[in-house]
């Protein structure tokens, strides 16, 4: 009995302790548009309160020409179906305002397919940030119109080729 | 027979760990040469250093910068401004040194502006695609100067790298057995130009580049003793030892929070769809 309860109190004392992680929802426009892409990466700055608030536009701009500047958090380039199942997890975030920018690309990282950005609030109990992708000037070329031929579950197990 | 399949051997060994110095030998002679302002020399060793293909990035960058002064001290003004032009390619900051006379400078200038003309460097950036089980690995070559990757992997904690080579394109994707599963993998990659030299390394075999994801399982590590012995959760002062210590986590932690009000917290993806 007594060997049983030990890694239960252990265990107890540890969720106690953790907070729940704030979601961070990635909002692809359509399935299509997340099965056209193969990667992503997930970068977050810090914002300086005062005069940050709007600066996802110059972050998404820059990122997407390729510079990605000084990012508290780079998950690097992650298989898209990582951003979906497990997840990315950033662990030891710290509270206060940051913009989240979010990336997914085929086989080019300089030719970003769909980018998003949000500037928010981290903190305990915080409610989901979400980031909403939109298609770059890339997409249109890259996708031609034709539809992937895999199902989300197909792209992410791995069966569709 | 043994005897010689272990001179064999030994030379061999020999042969391979004296090939970086053997490569060395003519940039060194090079360096002498242009100390000596014999250009012509300094030109001819560089060339022989450049097509040893044994140079590392760093090497490679100090040739051409000897091939191109030599050239230009020697008035092949077009072979210069090419090997300033690969230079600056190799490193967009390269400077000449101040002794170097304006006329010899005229083609790095040439470069320079040509170089700033073309957007875009030399990179390459790999990742995991768990699909294939396969490293999957990026290359932009606006200099058109690389012509092999050599791509390294091994998974993270072992011993052995799975070494490949590949001709220079895009996109390159080298099988790499359990990666798949594997959390994460150790790489290096290696661009290599016409005569094996290194132009770009991400990485190293002692200092490898690391991707992939955190651990998903934990590894509890808690293996049964075995050795016959008692378990410690029955020793009572196990019981009394790990409640002072949830006790003073507990006041500590509750202290933290007090006094720290910026804490710590996590943040974790997920994909949704539909605007």
């Amino acid at each position: 009995m007594t060997r049983r309860a030990a890694p239960l109190l252990a265990l107890a004392l540890a969720v106690g302790c953790a907070n729940a992680p704030v979601e961070l929802t990635l909002r692809f426009p359509n399935e299509q548009a997340f099965l056209q892409s193969d990667f992503g990466r997930l970068l977050v700055y810090p914002v300086d309160p005062a005069d940050g608030l709007g600066a996802c536009p110059a972050l998404v701009e820059s990122a997407v020409s390729g510079d990605l500047g000084a990012p508290r958090y780079d998950s690097e380039q992650r298989p898209i179906c990582a951003l979906r199942d497990p997840g990315i997890t950033f662990d030891d975030f710290p509270e206060g305002p940051h913009a989240f920018v979010a990336l997914a690309y085929r086989d080019d990282p300089q030719a970003t397919l769909l980018a998003g950005c949000r500037v928010a609030e981290a903190y305990v109990d915080a409610p989901a940030v979400e980031v909403t992708m939109f298609p770059t000037r890339f997409y249109a070329d890259a996708v031609g119109g034709a539809p992937s031929p895999c199902t989300l579950e197909s792209k992410c197990n791995g069966t569709c080729q | 027979m043994q005897r010689y399949l272990s001179v064999a051997v030994a030379l061999a060994a020999w042969a391979a760990l004296a090939g970086p110095a053997r490569a060395q030998e003519p940039l060194t002679r090079a360096e002498d040469a242009y100390q000596a302002v014999d250009f012509e020399a300094t030109r001819d060793a560089a060339l022989e250093a450049l097509r040893s293909g044994q140079l590392d990035p760093a090497q490679l960058t100090r040739t051409y910068e000897l091939l191109g002064v030599s050239s230009a001290a020697l008035g092949e003004l077009d072979a210069a401004r090419d090997y300033f032009l690969r230079l600056l390619w190799l490193d967009p900051s390269a400077q000449l040194d101040d002794s170097v006379s304006p006329r010899m400078r005229e083609p790095y200038l040439e470069a320079r502006g040509a170089r700033t003309a073309r957007s875009g460097s030399l990179s390459v950036e790999a990742g995991i695609d768990r699909a294939t089980s396969r490293v999957h690995v990026t290359l932009r070559d606006p200099s058109a100067m690389a012509r092999r990757v050599r791509v390294a992997a091994r998974l993270e904690g072992g011993t052995d790298y799975t070494v490949q080579e590949y001709e220079a394109r895009a996109e390159l994707a080298a099988p790499l057995s359990g990666a798949d599963t594997a959390d994460r993998i150790e790489y290096y990659v290696e661009v290599l130009d016409l005569h094996g030299n290194v132009l770009l390394a991400q990485g190293g075999p002692f200092a490898p580049r690391v991707v992939g994801r955190e651990p998903t399982s934990a590894s509890s590590g808690s293996s049964e003793g075995g050795d016959g012995g008692g378990s410690i959760v029955e020793d009572p002062l196990f019981w009394v030892v790990l409640i002072g210590a949830a006790a003073l986590v507990g006041g500590g932690v509750g202290l933290g929070v007090g006094l720290d009000q910026q804490s710590r917290i996590s943040v974790q993806s997920e994909v949704a769809f539909g605007f």
